[in-house]
C-alpha cells in the first residue's frame, strides 16, 4: 500500500458560520503500489482539492493521510518539502516548465534539489529521455518545442527521480488528441514496466480509459468506483455511462483555446 | 547543475527586466562610493572643510544608503511577485523555503556583485571629476587630489553585501505558502471593475487645492509652520487623485461614446482603468519623486545663480555699521584710502528703550526706535512711498526678507515703552515689512515714532546708537573695508556682527546653496533613475498579461501595429502622468521656496525642468523599445 487516506475533509472559509464550504467530506482512498488510478468528477467536485492534499500542498482540515509509510499530516513545512522532493512527481495541465532552463535542465531540477552527483544526473537524463523519446530536444528551450513534447518533458521531470507516486493534473488538457494518446500510452507503459504508481485527475473519458481504476467524486464524496476490464473500449463506454448517470451537463466541456 | 547555476540561469532569463534595476543599482553604488571616498579622504581632516559640510556628507551617505535599501527592497519584492509561478513550482517540486531563500540570495549576490564592481570601477574613474566638482563648489584653493582609499571600497562592498543578505532574509516572509497552491489552482477570478467614491474624489481635489493655496500664500516666515501641512495635503490629494479621480475621469470619458469608441481608445482606457488603480501607489511614488527632484534641484539651482541678487536684496548696503568705534572723519579717510566711490550713504540714530509689551516686540524687552525722518530716508533709498507718523502713533518695522514687502494694518493696539521711570504709550496700527536696511540685531525689529516724540525720548536720556550704511560703485572692493571694520570691532572688544554687508550675505547664500545644489543633483539623478526603473519594472511585470490581451485582439482582427500602439500609449501615459503632475507640484513648490526672490524666476526652473524632460524622454524611449522588443520575442 503506497497511499492510505482516511476520512479526509477539507473545509474552506470556516471562520464565519454559514460561509464555509466543504470541498472534501470524509473521503477515503487507498492506492496500492503499481496502480494507475484516475479521479473524475464535475467542476467543483473536490478533485483538485484532493490532488492538492495528496500532493501535500494543502493540509486537510481533518483526517489521516499516510503515504509510503509516513504520516504526512503531522509533518512540518520543511519536512513536507523534503517529502515532495523525494517521494512525489508532478505533471500539470499547463506543463509548468521553467522558461529560463533548457528541456534537459528542466528534467534535472528534481535531481538538483536532491543533490545527486553529476554522473547520476547524466545517466538518468539519458535513460528517461530515451524512454520518452525526447533526446532530440534536450538542449532546446520550452518555448521552442510543441505541446506534446513539453508534456513529455514534464513527465520526464516527474519520473527522473523515481518517485513513489506520480500525481498528474489533467495531463492531456492542453494537448491535441494525437499527442494525448501518445502520452497516455507512455504512461501506461511506464506504469506496467517500472511499476510506477500514478494518480491522475481528468475529466476526459478517453484519457481516463487508460487507468486501471477510476474514482468518481461529487460534492467532495466518493460516488462510484469502476475497474478496467479486458478491453479499453468497454471501459470507455462504462465511464460514459457513469458520467451520464451523474448528470453529464455538470461536466466541464473543453474550453476552446485561441 | 547546482543551485548557483540555477540562480545564474534565472538572471540570464530575466535579464531584460533586470536591466533597469541593474542600472539603478550601479548608480546607487556609484553615488554611495563617491561620497564614501570623500568621507574617507585624508583631506577632510584639513581645516578648510566646515564641520557642517562633513555632517552634510554623512547625511547624504545615509540618504543614499536608506534609498538603496528601499529601492532594492522594492525591486526584489516586485521580482518575487513576478516570478511567483516559477518559485511556487520549485516549492512544489520539493525545494524548501530555506533553499529558495538561498537561491534568491545567490541571484541577488550575482547581480549585486556585478553592480558593485561596475559601480566602484566607474566611481574610481569618476572620483577625479567628482573631487574637482566638490573643490569648485566649495571654492577650494586647490582641487582635492584623487585618493583611492581602501576604506571606501570596503565600506561600499560590505554595505551592499549586508543589504543583499538582509533583503534575501526578508524575502523568506513574502514566500508564503500561498504561492505554491496558486500553481495548481485554476486561474484567479476576474478582477472587479474599479469604482470610485465621489467623496474621495472631492477629498482629493480639495486637498490639492488647499495645498496649492497654502504654498502660494505662505510667507517665508510661515514655511516651517505650514510645510508639514502642505506636504500632508499634497500627499493625500495626489494619492486619492490616482486611486479615485483617475477612475472618475475615465468614467466621464465613457460618457462620450463618440470619443470613447473611436479607434483603440476603448481598449486603452478599459485597460488603463485597471492600470491606474493597480499602479496607484507606483504612480504616486514616481510623482512624489519627480516633485522632489524638480523642486529641490530647481530651488537650489535658482538660488545658486541668483545668490548675488538675493544677497543684494537682503542686505542693500555694501557695508553697514552699528555703533561704529570710528568717527566720521576716520571712516571717511578709510574710504578714501581704498579708493572707493560712494553711490549712497545713509546715517541715522536708533534709541534704545525698554518695554513691558515684550510679546508685541518679538519677545524682546529691548526696543529700538527710529525717527520718522530716518524711516523716510530709508524708504526713499528703497524707492518706497514716504510716510507721515502722528505724534501719538508708532509703526513697527519688520526689516527682514523673511517677511513680505508690504505695509499692513491691524486692529489698533497700544504699545508702551519705558525710559527710566517714565512710561510712554502710543497707538500701534501699522506694520511695515520688507528689507529697508541691512539686518543687524538692532535693526531687525524697529519702531518708528514721530520726530517730536523721538526728540522727547532723546531728551529723557535714552541711549543713542549711531547707524550708517554705504553703497559703492565697485562693491568687490568693499570687502577689504568690511574685513577692516570687523577687525576694528574686535580690537575694541565689540561684537563684530555690528558690521555687515552685501558680500557677506551673498557669500552666505552661495555657501549654502552650492553644496545643496551639488547634492540635490546627485540625489535627484538617483531618484530619477529609481522612478524610471520602477515604471520599467511595473511594465515588465505586466507584460505577460498584456501579451495575452494583445494576442487576443490580434486574433479578433486588430492589426499588430495597432495592438502595439495600445501598449505604447499605455507606456506613454504611465510616464507622462507622473511627470505632468510632478511638474505642477514642483511649480507650486518653487513659488513657495522662491520667496526671497520676490519675483518669479522661472528661467532657471525651466532649464532644470527641460533637462529632466529630456532625460525622462530618453528613459521612456528606452523602456518603449525594450517592451516592444520583449513582446515581439514571445510572439510566435
Amino acid at each position: 500500500m503506497i497511499l492510505e487516506a482516511k476520512n479526509l475533509s477539507k473545509i474552506y472559509g470556516g471562520s464565519s458560520p454559514g460561509a464555509f464550504y466543504k470541498a472534501l467530506d470524509q473521503f477515503n482512498l487507498t492506492i496500492n503500489e503499481g496502480e494507475f488510478v484516475g479521479i473524475m468528477g464535475p467542476s467543483g467536485s473536490g478533485k483538485s482539492t484532493l490532488l492538492q492534499i495528496l500532493g501535500t500542498i494543502e493540509t486537510p482540515s481533518s483526517g489521516e493521510l499516510v503515504m509510503d509509510g509516513e504520516n504526512v499530516v503531522a509533518m512540518k513545512q520543511t519536512q513536507l518539502a523534503d517529502f515532495r522532493r523525494e517521494k512525489l512527481g508532478f505533471i500539470f495541465q499547463d506543463f509548468q516548465l521553467l522558461d529560463s532552463l533548457s528541456i534537459k535542465e528542466n528534467m534535472l531540477v528534481p535531481l538538483v534539489l536532491n543533490k545527486k552527483s553529476n554522473q547520476e544526473m547524466e545517466e538518468r537524463v539519458k535513460q528517461v529521455a530515451a524512454y520518452l523519446g525526447i533526446e532530440a530536444i534536450l538542449s532546446q528551450r520550452p518555448y521552442e518545442v510543441s505541446g506534446g513534447q513539453k508534456q513529455r518533458a514534464a513527465a520526464a521531470r516527474a519520473l527522473i527521480h523515481q518517485p513513489s507516486l506520480v500525481l498528474a493534473d489533467e495531463p492531456t488538457g492542453n494537448l491535441d488528441s494525437k499527442s494525448a494518446k501518445a502520452l497516455m500510452e507512455l504512461l501506461v507503459d511506464l506504469n506496467h514496466q517500472e511499476q510506477t504508481t500514478i494518480l491522475m485527475v481528468t475529466h476526459d473519458p478517453v484519457t481516463a480509459s487508460y487507468c486501471d481504476r477510476i474514482l468518481f467524486i461529487q460534492d467532495g464524496r466518493l460516488l462510484n468506483e469502476i475497474y478496467q476490464g479486458d478491453r479499453r473500449a468497454d471501459f470507455y463506454d462504462q465511464i460514459l455511462l457513469v458520467q451520464s448517470s451523474l448528470g453529464g451537463e455538470l461536466y466541464d466541456t473543453k474550453i476552446p483555446r485561441f | 547543475m547546482t543551485l548557483k547555476s540555477l540562480a545564474f540561469k534565472n538572471i540570464r532569463h530575466h535579464s531584460s527586466s533586470y536591466s533597469a534595476y541593474f542600472l539603478s543599482c550601479i548608480f546607487a553604488v556609484l553615488v554611495f562610493f563617491l561620497y564614501a571616498s570623500l568621507l574617507f579622504h585624508p583631506i577632510l581632516k584639513n581645516e578648510l572643510f566646515p564641520d557642517q559640510f562633513i555632517l552634510f556628507l554623512y547625511l547624504v551617505e545615509a540618504i543614499v544608503a536608506l534609498f538603496a535599501f528601499l529601492f532594492i527592497g522594492y525591486s526584489q519584492s516586485a521580482f518575487l511577485r513576478n516570478r511567483k509561478q516559477d518559485i511556487g513550482l520549485l516549492q512544489i517540486l520539493g525545494m524548501p523555503v530555506r533553499q529558495v531563500v538561498r537561491m534568491i540570495f545567490w541571484e541577488n549576490i550575482l547581480v549585486g556583485a556585478l553592480a558593485v564592481l561596475i559601480g566602484i570601477f566607474t566611481g574610481m574613474i569618476g572620483s577625479k571629476f567628482f573631487f574637482l566638482a566638490v573643490s569648485y563648489v566649495l571654492r577650494l584653493p586647490a582641487p582635492i587630489p584623487v585618493n583611492l582609499s581602501f576604506g571606501s571600497i570596503i565600506l561600499t562592498i560590505s554595505f551592499f553585501f549586508c543589504l543583499f543578505l538582509i533583503l534575501s532574509w526578508i524575502s523568506r516572509f513574502s514566500l508564503q505558502k500561498q504561492s505554491i497552491s496558486q500553481v495548481l489552482r485554476e486561474r484567479v477570478q476576474e478582477k472587479k471593475k474599479p469604482k470610485f467614491s465621489i467623496w474621495f474624489v472631492l477629498l482629493s481635489l480639495v486637498s490639492i487645492a488647499i495645498a496649492y493655496w497654502f504654498s502660494f500664500t505662505t510667507s517665508f516666515a510661515g514655511i516651517t509652520k505650514n510645510m508639514i501641512f502642505i506636504l500632508v495635503f499634497l500627499f493625500i490629494g495626489t494619492y486619492f487623485g490616482y486611486t479615485q479621480l483617475s477612475i472618475a475621469v475615465i468614467a466621464l470619458l465613457e460618457k462620450l461614446p463618440k470619443w470613447f469608441y473611436r479607434g483603440t481608445n476603448l481598449f486603452l482606457f478599459s485597460q488603463l482603468r485597471f492600470r491606474l488603480r493597480d499602479n496607484a501607489r507606483i504612480l504616486f511614488l514616481v510623482t512624489i519623486f519627480t516633485s522632489i527632484v524638480l523642486t529641490a534641484v530647481g530651488v537650489c539651482f535658482t538660488y545658486y545663480i541668483e545668490s548675488d541678487t538675493v544677497g543684494e536684496e537682503q542686505a542693500p548696503y555694501h557695508i553697514s555699521v552699528v555703533a561704529s568705534p570710528l568717527n566720521q572723519a576716520q571712516m571717511e579717510k578709510k574710504i578714501q584710502s581704498l579708493g572707493l566711490k560712494r553711490t549712497a550713504h545713509i546715517q541715522f540714530q536708533i534709541l534704545q528703550l525698554k518695554t513691558t509689551d515684550r510679546n508685541k516686540n518679538m519677545n524682546n524687552p529691548v526696543v529700538y526706535a527710529i525717527s520718522n525722518t530716518a524711516l523716510n530716508q530709508l524708504l526713499q533709498q528703497e524707492k518706497r512711498q514716504k510716510i507721515m507718523i502722528h505724534a501719538d502713533e508708532v509703526i513697527q518695522i519688520r526689516n527682514s526678507g523673511i517677511w513680505n514687502k508690504a505695509q499692513q494694518k491691524q486692529e489698533v493696539q497700544s504699545f508702551t515703552v519705558q525710559q527710566q521711570q517714565e512710561s510712554f504709550q502710543w497707538k500701534w496700527e501699522k506694520i511695515m515689512q520688507g528689507v529697508l536696511f541691512n539686518e543687524h540685531d538692532q535693526t531687525r525689529i524697529m519702531w518708528a515714532v514721530s520726530d517730536a516724540t523721538f526728540a522727547k525720548l532723546q531728551k529723557r536720556g535714552a541711549g543713542v546708537i549711531p547707524v550708517e550704511g554705504y553703497r559703492f560703485s565697485d562693491p568687490s572692493k568693499g570687502k577689504v573695508l568690511l574685513e577692516d571694520m570687523k577687525k576694528q570691532f574686535q580690537s575694541h572688544n565689540m561684537n563684530e556682527k555690528n558690521s555687515t554687508g552685501t558680500i557677506l550675505l551673498q557669500a552666505f547664500f552661495r555657501d549654502l546653496f552650492s553644496p545643496l545644489l551639488f547634492v540635490s543633483v546627485f540625489i535627484g539623478l538617483l531618484f530619477f533613475l529609481a522612478a524610471g526603473s520602477i515604471l520599467f519594472f511595473r511594465l515588465s511585470i505586466e507584460l505577460p498579461s498584456e501579451r495575452r490581451q494583445l494576442e487576443l485582439l490580434n486574433k479578433l482582427g486588430l492589426r499588430e501595429e495597432e495592438a502595439n500602439k495600445i501598449l505604447v500609449r499605455q507606456i506613454k501615459l504611465l510616464f507622462a502622468i507622473p511627470f505632468l503632475v510632478g511638474s505642477i507640484h514642483s511649480f507650486t513648490g518653487l513659488t513657495l521656496f522662491s520667496f526671497l526672490l520676490h519675483r518669479p524666476v522661472f528661467a532657471s526652473y525651466l532649464l532644470v525642468w527641460f533637462i529632466y524632460l529630456v532625460l525622462g524622454m530618453l528613459y521612456y524611449f528606452w523602456t518603449k523599445r525594450s517592451m516592444l522588443h520583449a513582446i515581439g520575442r514571445f510572439e510566435s
